[in-house]
């Protein structure tokens, strides 16, 4: 890749960018973290690489001025989206898009160095190179991909300032929907006893909230004390609320950035729900998110012939 | 067998949020026209079927209802001009939602029902009544 540490000094030097956001390394193996680059000297901190999963987008309202941002094409897609609902101004933007072949799951990559201590680790190209104590082993990206991107279709942002990284070929991707046609397939009972066993086990630790670029409320309906719409215990009637709210909140609006099945602490399949809602609506109303920002989201306008058949 | 005598007593309870300005009228016209139409269905008026949060609707479920309803004005006539476009759109997704995680597509039901169709509206309960009726009470909401 470019030279990402040149290209952020001659930003941060710029009189109207108050800070870039990126990447530094984290100090657990495979850990990047989000990082704001104020001054020259900080931006040698920066990194740019296929660890770098969190999308940055979230962090873009805590600065005042303008602001210079990293992100992978799914970021972008979340750009879009606040764009969109104008939650963010297109002019106090400086986007560095990145093409991309594909983010590594940490945890993957933790289960296969089978608890060995990393002195250090780094990426070239379409490998990863992990030093131990003693030798070093390479691992195949591909193989290690966080399950959002083998099917992803947009490897170069929908929406940039600069573009940094080779054009990215992708061929016979997988079908992103597969999982959710086969869940769709089982019968009623099947489909509640699945879901139902998943939301008992969710803490409503909220973790799936926080990170979500989409989820701007300032007050979460789970929030809510009059009327108190989710109980403050955790039982499956609650939990299965906040499950059915959080998803269809989303419904239309959610890019697939995959943060929040990250960010879950329990495992349980956000994305199976978030994809079955951009299934519903490229349907019904023929709309993916992330694409166009002078299109209103599918749930904030209608067509007079939308289609009724349920309706009676 | 204990569970099918218990089948037996046993009556479905149908939530219905209906709009102020149509299938509320619907529903008084049924009465006051003396039609006859099951009693299992209460009904919850709003301004307009546009103010229904799908939150209203998994309350229901959890509160003990065993089938919504979901019922408002045709398209064109809503009061509000286009509060039933928007609720069209909103629980044609959420409908799905609740279908994938496991409800019973005959538990959740919408209609356009005007203030004149009071026939259309006791003959809809009816058969939303027969219909949950055959399901059995709703599991898996309210525990
Ligand atoms: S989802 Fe697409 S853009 Fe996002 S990290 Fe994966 S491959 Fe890259
Ligand atoms: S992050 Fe997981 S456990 Fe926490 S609230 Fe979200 S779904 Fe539940
Ligand atoms: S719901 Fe999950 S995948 Fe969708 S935008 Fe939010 S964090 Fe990303
Ligand atoms: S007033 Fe009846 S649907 Fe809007």
């Amino acid at each position: 890749m470019e030279d990402i540490i040149n290209i952020a000094r001659e930003l941060i030097k710029r009189d109207d960018i108050e800070a870039i956001i990126g990447y530094e390394k984290g100090r657990a193996p495979f850990q990047t973290v989000p990082f704001f680059a104020r001054t020259p000297e900080d931006c040698d901190k920066l990194i740019m690489n296929s660890l770098c999963v969190n999308n940055l987008v979230s962090y873009i309202n805590q600065f005042s001025g303008k602001v210079a941002i990293f992100v992978k094409p799914c970021d972008a897609k979340a750009l879009v989206g606040l764009l969109q609902e104008h939650q963010i101004e297109r002019e106090k933007l400086h986007i560095i898009g990145i093409n991309c072949q594909g983010a590594l799951n940490p945890k993957k990559l933790r289960n296969a160095i089978k608890g060995r201590m990393v002195k250090d680790w780094s990426i070239n190209g379409d490998k990863i190179k992990v030093y131990y104590e003693s030798g070093e082993e390479e691992f195949n990206i591909k193989d290690f991909l966080l399950d959002k991107c083998p099917a992803c279709d947009t490897r170069t942002p929908p929406i940039y300032d600069e573009l940094l990284g080779d054009e990215i070929k992708t061929a016979d991707l997988p079908e992103l929907l597969a999982r959710v046609k086969e869940l769709e397939k089982l019968p009623a009972a099947e489909k509640q006893q699945y879901w139902n066993e998943h939301f008992e086990r969710c803490l409503r630790c909220y973790a799936c909230v926080k990170i979500c670029p989409l989820c701007y409320c300032e007050r979460c309906f789970v929030e809510n004390a009059s009327p108190q719409w989710i109980d403050k215990s955790n039982n499956l009637k609650s939990n299965k609320a906040f499950h059915l709210i959080r998803a269809y909140h989303l419904a239309g609006r959610c890019i697939d950035c995959g943060e929040c099945d990250r960010a879950c602490p329990m495992d349980i399949p956000l994305r199976e729900l978030n994809l079955k809602m951009r299934k519903s609506v490229e349907e019904h109303f023929n709309y993916v998110p992330g694409k166009d920002i002078d299109v209103p989201p599918p749930l904030s306008t209608f067509k007079k012939e939308d289609p009724q058949d349920f309706i009676r | 067998m204990e569970e099918k005598s218990a089948k037996t007593d046993w009556e479905p309870r149908i939530v219905g949020f209906v709009c102020n300005w149509c299938t509320y009228a619907g529903a008084d016209l049924a009465g006051t026209s003396r039609l006859k139409y099951p009693p299992n269905v209460r009904l919850i008026r709003l301004p307009c079927t546009g103010a229904i949060d799908p939150l209203f609707i998994v309350k229901a479920f959890q509160s003990g209802a065993d089938a919504v309803l979901v019922s408002g004005c045709h398209p064109n006539d809503c009061h509000y001009t286009s509060g039933n476009y928007h609720a069209r759109r909103k629980l044609t997704v959420f409908k799905d939602l609740l279908e994938f995680t496991g409800l019973d597509p005959k538990r959740f039901w919408m209609s356009w029902i005007s203030a004149s169709e009071g026939q259309k509206f006791a003959s809809f309960m009816e058969e939303i009544v027969t219909e949950t009726k055959k399901l059995g009470p709703l599991k898996g909401y309210n525990n």
